[in-house]
C-alpha cells in the first residue's frame, strides 16, 4: 500500500511535470510563474491537518508539562512575552514591563484589548490566576511550575497592570514566561476540575478547542476576534485558517505515507529513514529546528550500584558507540549532541562535546580499575560474584529508532563486559519505576530555552517527586554543593559574561562526572505539502505554530 | 465424527507411513522445512556461522548479497543468522504453548466429562466465560499481568489457546463417555482409572495429535504478534515476531529486514498445517 501511494505520486509528479514543460516552455515564464505562485498572497478559507505522532495526557501544558502539550498549546495560548530567534525578549500579552533593581519585582503593563474565547476579559487576575495555578500542587506541574519555583506572590496593583514578586532573583524569568508550557490560560476555566480544563482548556490565541477526540484527533475553530499576534508572527489579525485538524498517527510509516499521498497536509516528528525521501518529494518541503536544553540522553542513576561509581559511570559511556547508532538507524541526519547542552541553547560551550567519546580501551581500563576484573562465561565482568549488570526501561511509546540505539548500547557494552538489560513495559509501568529511582538509565530530554536546565536536571532542589507520576526532574540523583552554588549565581547576574562564565563551570562540573550518554539534540521535524505555506516555529521552543499558515485552494 | 473417535487407534506401519511422499510434494516440502526448523532450533551453529547479536552499524540496511544473503537489519545484524538463532524461541514458544493449552484444556475436560453433573455443569460455565474473551485479548490481558519475555508469552498464548482444544476434547469425552465399549468394559469390573487409561486416552489422542500438529503453527503466528506489538522476549533476543515489528518503519527503504521474518512465519504457519492435514487425512482413512 505503501510502495504505491509512492509509485502513484510520483507517476502524478512526473506528468504533471511534463505538462509543465510543454506548456511553459514556448511563453518562457515557466520559473517566474512557479515562484509567483509561491509567494502568492494568503487566502483566508479553508482546514489544514496537521498529523503528530504522541497524543498529549491533558491539553492544558501547566499540567505535567510534555512536548505534545506545547504543540497544542502553541495553537490555542498566548504568552506574555515572546522571544525572537536571536533570543530577544518582545511583547505579546504584556506591552512591557519594568524590572527591580534587586531583581525580585517584575511589574508588567499588560494589553487592555485582550478576550479569551470564552469571553472572559484579560487582566491583571488572569497573570495571577495563571502564575498560582502552575506552582499549585495540585496541578502536578513538572515543567512550567518547576520552572518558577521562584514565584512568590502576584500583586494586582490595577485592572492591568500586575506586579510579579519573586522569592529569589531569576534571571531566566522572562525566557521561560515567553514558552508555550506557560501560556496564559482563562482565569474562570481555571476554576472548572482538573480534569475537565483538561479536556477543553480555554485561550486567547489564534484558534481555540472545538472537540478532543481521544486516540484519533484535536479539531480547532479559528479565533475571529484575535488581533494580539506577537511581533514575531508574520501578520496579525484572525489567523488565515478556518479550521485545524491534529490527528494522532503514531506509526511513524503510517504517518509519512499520509502526507505522501496527500491526505494530510503536514506531518512532525519526521522519522529518519523519511527525511531524505521527503526531500526529493516534489510535493513536500521539509522544517527542521533543534530545540534548545538538555539533549536526548539515557541519565545514569547515581543512586545505587554500579552506577554510583564514577569510574563504571565513564566505563559504560565510553563503552557505547552512539556515532554507530547515528550513521545506521539515523542515516547520517542526526547530529552527536556530546555536552550536557544542546549547541542551540545560551551559553552553550562546545569544549564538552568530545569529553566521553567511544572508546573501549579506556573503558576496559576504567572497569578494571573499578574491581571488575573477572569475566564469566558469557563475557560479563564480575566483582564479588556480582554481574555487571544495568537495568534499562524501555516505554511502550518509544520511537523504534531511539529503541534500536539502545539495543546497539547494549550490544556495544556488552563488549567491554556490561550486561544491558532493556526492559519493555507499557508508559505507566516506566513512570512508576522512574518515580521509585528503580532504573539504572532513564530515557529522556528536557527541551528550554535557557542553560538553567542544567539546574533542573542536575541540582539537588529538583531531587523530589514531580509531575502525575512522581517521577524527578533530576533523575541522575546527583548532588553537589558546588555545582549548585553556581548555577544558582548564574540567576542572580544579567551580566551575560558572568553568567557565560559560570554556565561554563556548570557544564565542566556535569561532564567530569560522567551522568549522561548524551545522544543526538532534540529537533522539531516537519514535512509539508506545498500546498501550505507558512508554516513557522516558534523560536522560545521550536514548536509549530499555524497561525500564520494558509492553504493553496 | 464421534462415530470414528469412538474406534480404537489404529497401528500405523512405518511402509504406510512413507508412502504419501511419492504422492505429496507439498507434504515432502513441509517435512523438509520443518526437518530445517528442528536443525535450526537444535543447532543453529550448523547453518550459520554468524552472532545474532553482534552489531555492524556501518553495515546496516545492506540489501540481500553473498556475504549477507538475507541482507542486513537496522543495525547491521545479518538476517538470515537472527532468522536461524530465531527458530528456537519461536518453536519453543509455540510448542510449549500448545502443550500448555492442551494440559489446561485436558485438566478441565477430565473432571468435567467424568465427574458427576455439578463438575460438568461447571465445566461447562467455565469454558462459557473462558469464550466470551477472544483468544487474542486474553493473551494480551496475560501478558500485561506477566510482563513480557518467553515464558510470560508462552503462559498467555497457552492459556489463551486452551479454551478452544478444551472444549474440543470435553466434547470429545462426553461422546466417549456414552459410548459402547465404556458401558462393557465398566460392566467387567474395570476401574476408572483403568478405563482412562486403556479407553479414553488413546481414543483421545488422535484428536489431540492433530489439533497439536495443526495448532503448533497457530501459536507461532500469535506468539509472533503479541511479539510484534512488544511483548516478546527482549531485546537483543531475535525473535520473528520483534524482527517484523522493528523493520516495519524501514519496509520502503529496507524491505528485507521485514519480508524474510514474515516469509519464515508464514511458511512455518503452512507447513504445520500441511503436517497436520496429513495426520488427520491419515488417521481417519484408517479408522474407516
Amino acid at each position: 500500500m505503501l510502495s504505491g501511494h509512492t509509485v502513484s505520486q510520483s507517476g502524478k509528479t512526473l506528468l504533471l511535470g511534463a505538462l509543465l514543460v510543454t506548456v511553459c516552455l514556448p511563453l518562457g515564464a515557466c520559473h517566474k510563474n512557479k515562484h509567483a505562485r509561491r509567494a502568492g498572497s494568503p487566502v483566508s478559507v479553508g482546514t489544514l491537518i496537521y498529523a503528530t505522532d504522541r497524543e498529549p495526557v491533558c491539553l492544558d501544558p501547566h499540567v505535567q508539562g510534555d512536548m505534545p502539550q506545547v504543540f497544542v498549546a502553541q495553537q490555542y495560548l498566548d504568552s506574555l512575552v515572546s522571544m525572537d530567534k536571536a533570543g530577544t525578549i518582545h511583547p505579546w500579552l504584556a506591552s512591557s514591563w519594568d524590572i527591580s533593581p534587586d531583581g525580585l519585582s517584575y511589574t508588567f503593563h499588560l494589553r487592555s484589548d485582550v478576550t479569551f474565547t470564552d469571553g472572559t476579559p484579560f487582566t491583571a487576575e488572569a497573570v495571577k490566576a495563571n502564575l498560582d495555578h502552575m506552582v499549585d500542587p495540585a496541578t502536578q506541574s513538572s515543567t512550567a511550575g518547576g520552572y518558577i519555583r521562584q514565584y512568590h506572590s502576584t500583586e494586582i496593583v490595577d485592572s492591568h497592570t500586575a506586579i510579579v514578586h519573586l522569592s529569589r532573583p531569576y534571571a531566566a524569568f522572562l525566557e521561560v514566561l515567553a514558552q508555550g508550557f506557560l501560556g496564559i490560560e482563562s482565569p474562570q476555566a481555571l476554576t472548572r476540575p482538573r480534569d475537565l480544563n483538561c479536556q477543553a482548556p480555554v485561550g486567547s490565541g489564534p484558534f481555540r478547542i472545538v472537540s478532543w477526540d481521544r486516540q484519533n484527533k484535536i479539531v480547532f475553530d479559528r479565533n475571529n476576534a484575535y488581533h494580539w499576534a506577537p511581533p514575531t508572527a508574520l501578520h496579525d489579525g484572525p489567523a488565515y485558517l478556518e479550521h485545524v485538524e491534529w490527528r494522532f498517527i503514531p506509526e511513524p510509516s503510517a504517518r509519512f505515507a499520509a502526507v505522501q499521498a496527500a491526505e494530510v497536509d503536514a506531518i512532525d516528528s519526521l522519522p529518519p529513514e523519511a527525511e531524505t525521501p521527503a526531500r526529493h518529494n516534489a510535493d513536500l518541503w521539509v522544517l527542521m529546528a533543534d530545540r534548545p536544553g538538555n539533549p536526548t540522553n539515557g541519565t545514569l542513576n547515581i543512586r545505587r550500584a554500579p552506577f554510583n561509581d564514577q569510574l563504571v559511570r565513564e566505563a559504560f559511556i565510553r563503552s557505547t558507540d552512539i556515532e554507530g547508532a547515528l550513521s545506521s538507524v539515523f542515516f547520517h541526519h542526526y547530529r552527536r549532541a556530546g555536552g550536557p547542552l544542546t549547541a542551540t541553547t545560551p551559553f552553550y560551550s562546545p569544549d564538552f562535546e568530545h569529553a566521553a567519546d567511544y572508546n573501549p580501551d579506556k573503558a576496559n581500563t576504567l572497569l578494571d580499575q573499578a574491581g571488575w576484573t573477572t569475566k564469566d562465561a558469557d563475557g560479563i565482568r564480575k566483582r564479588n560474584g556480582q554481574r555487571l549488570t544495568v537495568h534499562i526501561p524501555l516505554r511502550a511509546s518509544l520511537s523504534n529508532s531511539e529503541r534500536t540505539l539502545w539495543e546497539q548500547v547494549q550490544a556495544t557494552a556488552r563488549e567491554t563486559g556490561f550486561d544491558v538489560l532493556l526492559e519493555n513495559a507499557d508508559d505507566t509501568s516506566v513512570n512508576a519505576r522512574e518515580g521509585q529511582w528503580d532504573y539504572d538509565v532513564r530515557v529522556g530530554y528536557w527541551n528550554t530555552n535557557t542553560a538553567d536546565v542544567l539546574r533542573i536536571v542536575f541540582s539537588s532542589e529538583f531531587l523530589g517527586a514531580a509531575g502525575i507520576a512522581g517521577h524527578h526532574q533530576n533523575e541522575s540523583g546527583f548532588s553537589n554543593p558546588e555545582f549548585d552554588r553556581i548555577v544558582n549565581a548564574a540567576l542572580l547576574t544579567t551580566d551575560s559574561e558572568q553568567r557565560r562564565d559560570l554556565y561554563y563551570q556548570a557544564q565542566k562540573i556535569v561532564s567530569a562526572a560522567f551522568l549522561q550518554i548524551t545522544t543526538y539534540p532534540q529537533t522539531t521535524r516537519l514535512a509539508i505539502s506545498k500546498r501550505v505555506h507558512d508554516i513557522r516555529l516558534v523560536p522560545s521552543l521550536n514548536v509549530t505554530t499555524l497561525y500564520d499558515a494558509w492553504v493553496e485552494q | 465424527m464421534s462415530a470414528t473417535h469412538s474406534m480404537p487407534l489404529a497401528i500405523t506401519t512405518p511402509a504406510r507411513l512413507w508412502q504419501p511422499f511419492g504422492r505429496h510434494i507439498g507434504l515432502t516440502v513441509a517435512v523438509l522445512y520443518i526437518t530445517l526448523l528442528v536443525l535450526a532450533a537444535v543447532a543453529p551453529h550448523l547453518l550459520t556461522h554468524g552472532n545474532p547479536y553482534g552489531i555492524a552499524p556501518r553495515e546496516a540496511f545492506s540489501p540481500p548479497s553473498w556475504v549477507h544473503p538475507l541482507g542486513t537489519d537496522q543495525s547491521g545484524r545479518d538476517i538470515w543468522t537472527r532468522l536461524v538463532f530465531g527458530t528456537r524461541n519461536s518453536l519453543v514458544i509455540g510448542i510449549g504453548s500448545i502443550l500448555l493449552a492442551l494440559s489446561v484444556a485436558l485438566t478441565l475436560a477430565i473432571p468435567g466429562a467424568f465427574g458427576g453433573p455439578v463438575a460438568e455443569q461447571s465445566v461447562k460455565w467455565i469454558f462459557e466465560i473462558l469464550f466470551s474473551f477472544p483468544s487474542v485479548v486474553l493473551a494480551l490481558l496475560l501478558t500485561a499481568i506477566f510482563s513480557s519475555g518467553t515464558f510470560p508469552l508462552i503462559i498467555a498464548v497457552g492459556i489463551g489457546a486452551a479454551p478452544g482444544y478444551g472444549r474440543m476434547l470435553f466434547g470429545q469425552f462426553l461422546a466417549i463417555r456414552n459410548a459402547s465399549f465404556i458401558e462393557a468394559a465398566r460392566s467387567m469390573g474395570h476401574s476408572p482409572s483403568r478405563i482412562l487409561r486403556s479407553h479414553l486416552i488413546p481414543n483421545a489422542f488422535r484428536p489431540l495429535l492433530i489439533a497439536g500438529a495443526m495448532g503448533v503453527g497457530q501459536t507461532i503466528i500469535w506468539a509472533s504478534a503479541l511479539s510484534f506489538l512488544g511483548l516478546g522476549a527482549p531485546p537483543p533476543a531475535a525473535e520473528w515476531g520483534t524482527m517484523l515489528s522493528m523493520g516495519r518503519d524501514y519496509i520502503a527503504e529496507a524491505w528485507w529486514i521485514t519480508f524474510f521474518p514474515g516469509v519464515a512465519i508464514v511458511l512455518t504457519m503452512l507447513a504445520t498445517t500441511t503436517m497436520g492435514r496429513f495426520l488427520k487425512t491419515h488417521f481417519e482413512t484408517n479408522v474407516s
